[in-house]
């Protein structure tokens, strides 16, 4: 079988996210995900009218539509991801500087004052 | 009997080079102990305060009044006598002669928490525009159906606690979602709570630092996903 040219770049490109990913994410569940996906677009990559056949399997009409609505799903559970990530960062750096400011407030503050066992 | 230095009145201050002098020269001339935190302020609100009787807690980057509130809190429980804890908004909005009104329940012993109110007088909350007024009514009307608190303002940033409530109290919140969140810590932990009559005082300066209309949509938003989180 020959490959067109735009196949090759995209399985490329497939290729090297996998690998950014796996040395980027270590949690298990999330490697599965993201393999699965890498394998699905790759398998659909090289036999594209395979989409289609799976759609109408399901009850989509066009290959197009169902990688659309995989698009879609995989965006928003992406975007739950990144904000739960950026809340709990948040939350970390709250804490961190108001830790740091209270240590350094406490330090200025008249040492008969100071109540460690407060707080 | 409690003496005024046992109560710690926490100013949390953002970019209010403007009116924070002004606004802490009539602070310290009551009795209280105050503390100022800074929220990462890039202006010369930290250089302005610098000569004033008051203590200085600053966050080295900018987290948001709720963050800057609980700091606040977290200082005045480790100052060995703080008994009653206050709120009390840096852009001049607030009466300092408010704040025995709103102390007197607690040191009776009778509440944990009094929380100001600018719509309890009869003809208060005129002088507001039509559009923050329904804001203001909308953000009641939500408090009132999810923590079931029977209060008339919910959005004042004048409180007072006992430091055991306050203790309890712990703002995630870092914006401005925090004015609901304290509220809800209130319904959850049963606090003893009563509401007096506050003077709000809109300035020009107050009505541009406060929040704008759309703004609420982010609250609503900071909520939500509290919730659902």
């Amino acid at each position: 079988m020959t490959f067109q040219l735009s196949q090759v770049l995209l399985i490329l490109t497939l290729v090297f996210f996998s690998i950014y990913v796996f040395r980027l994410r270590t949690v298990v569940l999330e490697r599965i995900i993201y393999f699965t996906l890498t394998l699905g677009g790759t398998i659909f990559i090289v036999y594209p009218e395979w989409s289609t056949r799976l759609a109408n399997h399901i009850g989509i009409g066009r290959g197009a539509d169902l990688m659309l609505y995989i698009f879609v799903i995989f965006s928003l559970f992406h975007y739950v991801n990144i904000a739960a990530r950026f809340k709990h960062l948040e939350h970390q750096m709250t804490a961190v500087v108001r830790s740091m400011a209270l240590a350094e407030a406490m330090r200025d503050m008249p040492s008969h004052e100071g109540n460690v066992e407060a707080g | 009997m409690s003496t005024a230095s046992d109560v710690c009145v926490i100013v949390p201050t953002f970019n209010e080079e403007a009116v924070i002098t002004q606004v802490l020269t009539k602070l310290v001339q009551s009795p209280y102990r105050i503390v100022v935190v800074d929220d990462g302020s890039s202006d010369t609100t930290v250089q302005q305060i610098a000569h004033l009787p008051v203590r200085v807690v600053r966050h080295q980057c900018n987290l948001g009044q709720g963050a800057a509130l609980q700091t606040g809190i977290d200082y005045a429980l480790r100052w060995e006598g703080t008994k009653f804890l206050v709120t009390f908004d840096a852009d001049g909005q607030h009466d300092v002669a408010d704040i025995p009104r709103l102390l007197a329940p607690l040191q009776q012993g009778s509440y944990d928490v009094v929380l100001g109110s600018r719509f309890l007088r009869a003809g208060d909350g005129v002088t507001l525009t039509p559009g923050k007024r329904l804001l203001l009514r909308g953000a009641v009307l939500f408090t009132q159906l999810t923590t079931g608190l029977q209060i008339t303002d919910t959005h004042n940033g004048l409180r007072a606690f006992t430091a055991p409530a306050a203790a309890r109290i712990h703002i995630t919140h870092n914006r401005m979602a925090h004015a609901s969140e304290i509220l809800a810590h209130i319904a959850q932990l049963r606090l003893r709570y009563c509401e007096i009559p506050v003077t709000i005082t809109y300035t020009a300066y107050s009505l541009h630092k406060g929040q704008k209309l759309f703004e609420s949509i982010n609250v609503l938003w900071d909520l939500l996903m509290g919730k659902i989180r």
